[in-house]
């Protein structure tokens, strides 16, 4: 009881401070120059690694077709146009045949490759949008 | 005042229920995978135990490699994980009057078993297993049996032009 009554007191005695009036100006170009150089070192990052990503595209791309048939994919593929009846009445077995011909690790790396991409666009359309367009 | 959320709502329960559905994702597909793999291996081991009869029945010899060369220092590497035993792609090698057998690009040769029911068509025409060449590309899928052979249940020719445009 005594400290608050204390504490009362030693505020009551405070001089009211005056709040400069473009501090909330202040703090709002403070918060968006860290806002743009996050974003400068977002964009120089998802850039380099989009274009990493985009020159890897093709011989991955290259890769996958040549895998593909080498192992007969193609072939297998084609049967579903030839001989749909046969193969729906043995999908099972072509099921097999056609999924233990897939390059999976082709695939899987190709996959890697585009999520990458599309997520490195994604962030660079992001901090284009704050380093050109947003004024404050 | 709004009521608290329960527990069930919570972002906690949406993160576990999430977390339980990608683990029972990866667990389905690692299980495929095993199984998958164990099918192939199985085979390959059928196929690696049965060499001698089904490509060189009568003989007691085992000569390497297939295509008849005289090099017996070749040594065929095959990989069990390569090995397709549910179909075969590739150029007939030697034609019996019930089996045929295919080799492919960096595959081992396969001795595919031709029976009563299996549908063998050039183009648009079904014809028999007499009408098949050496030489010939075909696709084939079919069942593994336990000699080690695939039972085709389609063989079908491939047209020249199909496999330039391919390569």
């Amino acid at each position: 009881m005594t400290m608050t009554k204390s504490i009362t007191e030693n505020f009551s005695r405070l001089k009211t401070q005056e709040v400069p009036h473009d501090l909330f100006g202040k703090i709002m170009v403070k918060i968006a120059a860290k806002q743009r150089r996050r974003a400068l070192w977002s964009f120089v990052f998802s850039g380099v690694v989009f274009l990493v990503t985009l020159g890897s595209v093709v011989p991955v791309v290259a890769d996958v077709h040549a895998s593909m048939t080498q192992s007969g994919t193609y072939q297998f593929i084609s049967l579903m146009f030839s001989n749909f009846s046969q193969v729906a009445s043995s999908w099972q077995d072509f099921l097999f045949s056609l999924l233990e011909s897939l390059p999976i690790f082709g695939i899987a790396i190709f996959l890697a490759v585009m999520a990458f991409l599309l997520t490195s666009l994604r962030f660079i359309s992001r901090d284009f949008k704050i380093l050109f367009y947003r004024h404050y | 005042m709004d009521p608290k959320p329960s527990f069930l709502q919570s972002k906690t329960f949406k993160g576990i229920l999430f977390g339980l559905c990608i683990a029972a994702i990866l667990l389905f597909t690692f299980e495929a995978g095993v199984y998958v793999g164990a099918q192939k291996a199985k085979f390959s081991m059928m196929w690696s135990k049965n060499y001698p009869q089904n490509f060189f029945p009568g003989q007691h010899a085992m000569p390497f490699p297939f295509d008849g060369t005289e090099d017996q220092t070749q040594t065929q590497e095959i990989e069990p994980g390569d090995m397709n035993d549910h179909g075969a792609v590739g150029e007939i090698i030697k034609i019996d009057q019930t089996t045929i057998v295919v080799k492919g690009d960096n595959e081992a040769e396969k001795n595919v078993l031709i029976q009563s029911d299996t549908l063998i068509e050039r183009g648009p025409d079904m014809i028999k297993i007499s009408d098949l060449q050496t030489g010939d590309h075909v696709v084939i899928f079919g069942s593994p049996n336990d000699s080690g052979q695939i039972q085709a249940k389609l063989v079908r020719v491939l047209p020249p032009h199909f496999l330039s445009y391919v390569h």
